[in-house]
């Protein structure tokens, strides 16, 4: 055997995370090892604590603490616009713009039959739930634009269009720095079914 | 456009490799398993930032070595080039122009082309549609315009769908997949039919003199659905035509129309090849193809491609052979795999460079051509 039992079983568990080979796992777990017990006790409990104590929120479904979040009980947020988004990192990538000042709701995840993932697997009911909120107003779909992506704008679309709010989506185009003559057709389509007028 | 230079690092059985390029005819001569199809398809992938046999890189990567390098120098009418590409296990990549680094395989496209010949290629005729549509899509994969960016999508979007297709979903969930399906199918429509519109005529005249005068070649492109009026309206009545045929697709549990079901029909005489060419109207035919090939790509780059030849003269009769060689302009730098120089002309080795390519190493090779045939 190349590592005695203990050593072997956390090269083996840090090997399942995402983006974690075999290499990556072996490196992590040597690091561990020289530090002091201090950091690794805190490594251990972060972990257990987060696993223990972050659920989803049962309004907005982002993961949090609190039930409901910090972001669903701020009083300052907007409440007529509702953001949709597909994963908690989303949320994170917008709250850093500092631009949008609404609500969110997150599906955790985008529909992807190859992956057994129908609307059903979505937080769609907790969707429509948030929508019978009558102050919202307006619901923005900030869904990427992958092909799962596309398909579950398109499904959302079709499902929130006959209760009557406003329904957009970001824009998606060009990158900025990019040129015109060099981007694809699709982008360019993208780019001009997003145009808005020049103020 | 000219190859000057060559650099493999870790690439299939090449360990390090260094090649320059004086002239416009390159020969590599070795026995079977030493490497030659291996440099042409190096050269194949500088054009289109992939291999144009591998879906996953991995394979091009020498076994037990963590990545693969291709370097190269090209010489172009605007002035020369430099190419360099590395590929990671697990799929990673990097491409750099000129010595900048650019992000998608999109950002390399049209900057050098190439017209590969293998002899498998012969096989299309006989070979099954997809064999014919892959012909068209390695051209479109080769030039500017987002092709990839289509196509790939396009047949994830089909996945997708087969996928609700076998689980027997209802019409309503495959709606969200047939929009997006018709979308992507329109666009790549559009570009196989402008293509083998321009291919169409260039291939007529290739294989006219091919046969002398013999035998009229027509190309055809047969979309597996409707496709009239405005290219604008192809997306709503595809739309119109997947949906009719929800149920049908349903009971087979795929789909059964769309971009992945065509055909390129090559018509020989007013007969479909298909069911009644000979080998020797065969290689006619592909040969007549990849010269017209040829001349779309010199076409829509502004300048001649490279031309591969992998062990094709071999499988042309001297007949043939001549009229390949014959064919190739002198502007066009062309590399040869073979095993044994008999197959050319005197006349053609004569201005031609010759490597021997023995286990992942190449020699200039100096010896007498007594072999070749005279012509
Ligand atoms: N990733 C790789 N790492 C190491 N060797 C490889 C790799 N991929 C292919 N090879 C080896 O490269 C060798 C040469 O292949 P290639 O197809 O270039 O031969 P060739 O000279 O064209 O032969 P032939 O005349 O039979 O067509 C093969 O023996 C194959 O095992
Ligand atoms: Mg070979
Ligand atoms: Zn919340």
């Amino acid at each position: 055997m190349l590592y005695s039992k203990p050593l072997a079983r956390l090269i083996e568990e840090l090997q399942r995370l995402p983006g974690i080979g075999p290499k990556s796992a072996q490196r992590l777990a040597f690091h561990i090892l020289k530090q002091e017990d201090a950091f690794v006790k805190s490594l251990a409990s972060s972990l257990l604590d987060a696993k223990s104590q972050i659920r989803l929120c049962s309004r907005c479904a982002n993961l949090s603490a609190q039930d409901p979040c910090e972001l669903c009980s701020d009083e300052k947020r907007d409440p007529s616009v509702l953001c949709v988004v597909a994963e908690p990192r989303d949320v994170i990538a917008l709250e850093r713009t500092g631009e949008f000042k609404g609500r969110y709701h997150v599906l955790q995840g985008l529909i992807s039959p190859l992956d057994g993932i129908g609307p059903e697997q979505l937080k769609i009911k907790e969707l429509l739930l948030q929508l019978q909120d009558s102050a919202i107003k307006e619901v923005i779909l900030a869904i990427n634009p992958t092909i799962e992506g596309e398909a579950t704008t398109l499904y959302l679309s079709r499902l929130l269009k006959p209760i009557g709010v406003l329904l957009t989506r970001i824009a998606f185009g060009l990158p900025i720095g990019s040129d015109l003559e060099f981007a694809d057709e699709l982008t360019l389509i993208r780019a001009l079914e997003g145009r808005r007028e020049v103020r | 456009m000219r190859l000057k230079r060559l650099e493999l690092l870790d690439f299939r059985n090449y360990p390090r490799l260094e090649l320059e390029f004086e002239g416009k005819r390159e020969i590599f001569l070795g026995d079977n398993a030493q490497g030659k199809s291996n440099l042409l398809e190096a050269i194949a992938i500088l054009a289109r930032g992939r291999s144009p046999f591998l879906s996953r890189d991995d394979g091009l990567i020498r076994w037990d070595r963590p990545q693969a390098i291709i370097r190269s120098l090209f010489e172009k009418e605007e002035g020369e080039i430099s190419i360099d590409l590395l590929f990671q296990k697990g799929g990673k990549r990097s491409i750099k122009v000129n010595g900048f680094y650019q992000k998608r395989v999109s950002d390399l496209l049209g900057r050098v082309s190439t017209v590969l010949f293998t002899c498998g290629d012969i096989g299309m005729v006989k070979g099954p549609p997809a064999s014919r549509r892959a012909f068209v899509d390695e051209v479109l994969l080769q030039l500017p315009g987002g092709y990839s960016r289509l196509l790939h999508p396009y047949e994830k979007i089909l996945a997708q769908r087969n996928q609700l297709l076998r689980l027997q979903a209802a019409p309503g969930e495959l709606e969200v997949w047939d929009i997006q399906l018709a979308k992507y199918a329109a666009s790549i429509e559009e570009k196989r039919l402008s293509f083998v519109r321009e291919i169409a005529p260039l291939a007529r005249k290739h294989h006219f003199l091919i046969t002398d005068g013999k035998e009229d070649l027509e190309v055809r492109w047969e979309p597996s659905f409707g496709l009239e009026g405005d290219p604008l309206l192809w997306s709503s009545s595809f739309l119109e035509q997947v949906r009719e045929r929800r149920e049908k697709d349903l009971a087979r549990g795929s789909t059964s129309i769309g971009p992945h079901r065509d055909d390129l029909r090559l018509i020989l005489d007013g007969k479909d090849s298909h069911s009644f060419a000979s080998q020797g109207q065969q290689r006619s035919i592909v040969l007549s193809l990849k010269l017209a090939e040829l001349d779309v790509l010199t076409e829509r780059i502004g300048e001649a491609p490279l031309l591969l030849l992998d062990d094709v003269l071999a499988e042309l009769d001297i007949k043939r052979q001549n009229k390949l060689l014959e064919s190739i302009g002198e502007e066009i730098q062309t590399f040869v795999t073979t095993t044994h120089l008999s197959d050319f002309t005197a006349g053609w080795i004569q201005g031609a460079e010759i490597f021997a390519i023995e286990q992942g190493k190449a020699i200039p090779f100096r010896g007498n051509f007594s072999a070749s045939r005279e012509g």
